[in-house]
C-alpha cells in the first residue's frame, strides 16, 4: 500500500514553511528527522498538563505522568519487537546507550570487542576508550569492496576471546545493512554478545530484536520524528540484569545507607536523575506515529526515492552499492574537486535543499580511504519523488557548471 | 582577503549583535592565520565563497560557478576597492572636520554623507553678475586686496569676507562669519553683488568706509538683518545710514561720484580675477572656504595657522 505523502506533509508545521522564499527540501533525515504535529502535541502535554516529576510523588500529576511514562515504554518495546517492557532503557540518544553498554558489561583485558569499518563515532570512541582504560582489544572487520559487510571476514575473526560483536546495523555512511540476523547467530555460537547501533535502522525499517535475536540494541529519538535529547537502548532482560550501571544516583536505587544501597529493578536502575519526561512522551507518541505510517510503507516510499537520487544525480561517484535496495534512505556522494561543504552550502542558498557535508561523524573511514568528505542526501518517508527530483536538477546543474 | 572585509562588516554589526560579534572573530583569526599563510581554521571564507556563489547560481548557473572559481580575484578587487574607499572616507572625514565639508575647502559638487542636505556647500551663483569666471577660485595674490575695505587689528591672520548682502547662503552664514571676525584676526570686506538691484549697495560700502571705517562693519549687520526685500530700497537704505547719526544724503552723493563709481567697478574686477563663482567666499589665510560653514571649520584653520 503505498502512503500518502502529501496528507503525511500535513502533520509536519515545517514542511509549510519556506526558507529564504523558498520551500523546504528536507534532505537531512539521517543527522535529524522533522517532527509531527502529534509529537509536538505530546511534548506540549507534558509541559502544558503534567510538568511534574515521574517516579516519585505520589500526587495525581505524577502518578499519571508515570502512567504515561510506562505506556510510551510499552510503545517503544512493542515498536521494536521487545518482549517485555521493562527491557527499553530511556538515554539520551544512541551514544549514551552504546556508553552505558560499554561502561556497564563486564569486560576485561585481553576480551576482544568487533565492530565494522565504517562505524560512527559513538560506535568507536567508546572501545578506544576502553582498550586504553582496561586493555580491552578492539578490532576491524573490514567490508567488501563495495563497502557491504563481509560475512565470511567477520566469521574468520570470530573466536572464543571475542566477547562483544558492537556493530552499525545501517550505516549513515552509505545506508546498507548488516546482516544482522545472522551476525546474531554467529556471535552467540562463539559466546559473544551483541550491540547494534540502530541509529539509523530504527526509524527506516522494521526492527524486531527479538528476531534479530541482539542483547543490545540503542536508538535515538530524534532521527526517528522524536523530540531532541531522547533515546534509548534495549537490551535482552536478563542481559540487563547482569550489567553492573555506570550512572547513578536518584531513581536508580530503592534503599540506601551510608555504606550500603539497594539497586531498583530493571529498568530504573540505568535511569539515573529525573528524566527527559517530555522527550519520553514525544518519543512514545513518534513510535505510535511511526506504526500508523506503517515501516513497510517507510522503507518503501525511501527506496521510490533513493532511485530517483541514484538514477538521476550524474558525475559524482556515490558511496556504496549503487542499488538503492541495499541503501535504505541515503545517497552518499563523493565531489570529486568540489568541495562537498562548498556544494552544500550552494544547495541550500540556491533552492533551500538541506543536506549534509563532512566526514558524517565516520572519520576513521574516510581517513583510511585517503577521502576528505562527501556530501550525503538522506531521505525520509515524507519527502516526495518531486523533492527527489528537484534535487537531482539542482545538484547536476551545480556540479556541471563547477566541474 | 575576503576575510578582511568581513572583519570590517562583521566587526561593526557585531557592536549591535552577538552572532556578528563571533562572526568578527571568525574573521579576525582568519585574517591573523591568513597573513601567516596557513588555513583559516573555521573556514569563514571558504563559507562565504560558497554563500555568495550559492546566492547566484541557482538562477544564473554559468555567473555563480564563474565567481566560485575564480572568488580569489573577485575578493582581491573587493578588497582593494574597499581600502581605497577607506582611504577617501578617511580624507572625508578629516575635511568634514577641517573644512566642513567632505569635499575639502571648495565647492566641489558632490554628495557628503555628514552633510547630507549639502547645506554646507550651497552657494549663490554668480550667474547673475556681469563676467563670471566658474569653478576656478585664484589666490589672493592675483589681485590688490589693499583695494578693499579692511579692519586691520594687527593680527597675524586675515580674513577676507566675500559676500552678498541679498544672498540666501551669506545671510546664513552671517551669524557663524561674525563670531569669526571677532576673532583676533584682520577683516576684509568684498561685496560682491549676485542678485540684481543691489549693485547700488558696493559704493555705499565704500562711502561709508571712506568716511569712518567703523561704520562698514555696522552696516554690514544692518543690512544682513534687513529684510531681502528692503534692500533694493534706496530710501530704507538711507534711514539705516541716517540711524547711525549722520548725514545720509552725503552718502547717497558719495555714492554717485566718479571715484567712487571706479574704485567699484575696480573692485568688481578684481572680484572676477579671483574668479569669485559664488558667495559666500571666505578666505582664511587665504585658504579659500566656498559656501555656509560652521564657526569650527573657520576655527580650526585659524588653530592650524597657528599664532
Ligand atoms: C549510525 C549512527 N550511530 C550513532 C549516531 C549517534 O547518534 P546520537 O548523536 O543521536 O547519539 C548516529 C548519528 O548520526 C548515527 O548515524
Amino acid at each position: 500500500m503505498a502512503i500518502n505523502t502529501l496528507k503525511i506533509r500535513e502533520d509536519f508545521p515545517i514542511l509549510q514553511k519556506r526558507i529564504g522564499g523558498k520551500p523546504l527540501v528536507y534532505f537531512d533525515n539521517a543527522c535529524m528527522s522533522l517532527r509531527p504535529k502529534q509529537v509536538l502535541s505530546a511534548i506540549q502535554h507534558y509541559y502544558e498538563d503534567l510538568s511534574a516529576c515521574g517516579g516519585r510523588s505520589s500526587h495525581r500529576l505524577a502518578t499519571q505522568l508515570t502512567e504515561e511514562m510506562e505506556r510510551a515504554r510499552k510503545s517503544v518495546s512493542a515498536f521494536f519487537g521487545a518482549k517485555r517492557a521493562e527491557e527499553i532503557i530511556f538515554t539520551k540518544n544512541t551514544t549514551e546507550g552504546i556508553n552505558l553498554v560499554a561502561n556497564s558489561l563486564a569486560l576485561h583485558k585481553g576480551d576482544v570487542v568487533l565492530t565494522t569499518d565504517k562505524e560512527h563515532n559513538s560506535n568507536l570512541l567508546p572501545w578506544q576508550f576502553l582498550a586504553k582504560r582496561k586493555g580491552i582489544v578492539h578490532e576491524v572487520v573490514d567490508s567488501q569492496k563495495d563497502n557491504t559487510f563481509d560475512i565470511d571476514r567477520f566469521e574468520r575473526m570470530m573466536s572464543k576471546k571475542v566477547k562483544l560483536v558492537a556493530m552499525v546495523h545501517t550505516s549513515n555512511l552509505d545506508g546498507t545493512t548488516i546482516p544482522a540476523r545472522e551476525i546474531c547467530k554467529i556471535a552467540h555460537e562463539h559466546g559473544a554478545l551483541v550491540l547494534l547501533d540502530g541509529a539509523q535502522s530504527a526509524p527506516h525499517k522494521n526492527v524486531d530484536v527479538r528476531k534479530i535475536d541482539c542483547d543490545f540494541y540503542a536508538f535515538s529519538g530524534h532521527k526517528m520524528c522524536g523530540p531532541s535529547g531522547i533515546g534509548g537502548l534495549y537490551g535482552k532482560k536478563e542481559m540487563l540484569e547482569q550489567l553492573q550501571p555506570f550512572l547513578v544516583g536518584g531513581e536508580t536505587v530503592t534503599d540506601t545507607t551510608y555504606t550500603t544501597y539497594e539497586l531498583e529493578e530493571i529498568p530504573h536502575r540505568f535511569e539515573a536523575g529525573l528524566q527527559h519526561y517530555a522527550g519520553i512522551l514525544g518519543l512514545g507518541a513518534a513510535v505510535e506515529y511511526l506504526k500508523k505510517i506503517g515501516m513497510a510503507n517507510v522503507e518503501a516510499q525511501e527506496l521510490l526515492l533513493n532511485s530517483a537520487i541514484t538514477q538521476g544525480v550524474e558525475q559524482l561517484q556515490l558511496i556504496g552499492p549503487v542499488d538503492p535496495k541495499l541503501r535504505g534512505g541515503i545517497c552518499n556522494y563523493l565531489t570529486g574537486s568540489i568541495d562537498p561543504h562548498a556544494l552544500a552550502i550552494m544547495l541550500d542558498q540556491s533552492a533551500s535543499i538541506m543536506v549534509r557535508s563532512g566526514a558524517h561523524c565516520v572519520h576513521s573511514w574516510f581517513n583510511k580511504h585517503h577521502l576528505k568528505g562527501s556530501l550525503r542526501a538522506s531521505v525520509s518517508f515524507y519527502n516526495t519523488v518531486d523533492e527527489a527530483k528537484f534535487f537531482v536538477e539542482q545538484i547536476n546543474k551545480i556540479v556541471k557548471n563547477l566541474k | 582577503m575576503i576575510c578582511i572585509i568581513a572583519l570590517v562588516v562583521f566587526g561593526i554589526l557585531g557592536i549591535f549583535s552577538a552572532t556578528h560579534r563571533k562572526l568578527a572573530w571568525e574573521a579576525l583569526d582568519c585574517v591573523i592565520r591568513k597573513t601567516t599563510f596557513r588555513k583559516c581554521r573555521t573556514a569563514l571564507d571558504e563559507r562565504l565563497r560558497s554563500k555568495i556563489s550559492g546566492k547566484v547560481i541557482g538562477k544564473f548557473p554559468k555567473t555563480g560557478a564563474f565567481i566560485y572559481k575564480h572568488f580569489a580575484i573577485f575578493s582581491y578587487a573587493f578588497t582593494l576597492l574597499f581600502l581605497v574607499s577607506l582611504v577617501y572616507s578617511g580624507i572625508s572625514i578629516y575635511n568634514f572636520a577641517v573644512y566642513g565639508n567632505c569635499n575639502g575647502p571648495e565647492e566641489i559638487p558632490g554628495f557628503c554623507i555628514f552633510d547630507p542636505a549639502g547645506g554646507q556647500t550651497k552657494v549663490t551663483s554668480s550667474e547673475t553678475c556681469t563676467a563670471s569666471s566658474e569653478g576656478t577660485l585664484k589666490t589672493l595674490d592675483t589681485i590688490n586686496i589693499t583695494r578693499f575695505p579692511r579692519l586691520d587689528r594687527g593680527s597675524n591672520h586675515t580674513v577676507v569676507f566675500i559676500g552678498c548682502y541679498a544672498c540666501p547662503y551669506t545671510r546664513q552664514s552671517y551669524p557663524e562669519l561674525q563670531k569669526l571676525m571677532r576673532e583676533d584676526v584682520n577683516i576684509v570686506f568684498a561685496h560682491f553683488p549676485t542678485k540684481g538691484m543691489t549693485e547700488y549697495l558696493s559704493a555705499y560700502d565704500y562711502c561709508l568706509y571712506e568716511k569712518d571705517p567703523e561704520l562698514l562693519w555696522h552696516f554690514n549687520d544692518a543690512l544682513f538683518q534687513e529684510p531681502v526685500e528692503s534692500l533694493t530700497n534706496e530710501q530704507r537704505i538711507l534711514d539705516i545710514i541716517s540711524s547711525f547719526g549722520i548725514d545720509a544724503h552725503e552718502i547717497q552723493e558719495c555714492t554717485t561720484m566718479n571715484a567712487t563709481q571706479s574704485r567699484v567697478q575696480e573692485q568688481l574686477a578684481a572680484l572676477q580675477t579671483l574668479g569669485v563663482y559664488g558667495t559666500p567666499t571666505v578666505f582664511v589665510d587665504g585658504q579659500p572656504l566656498v559656501g555656509p560653514r560652521p564657526f569650527r571649520t573657520y576655527k580650526s584653520l585659524l588653530r592650524k595657522n597657528g599664532n
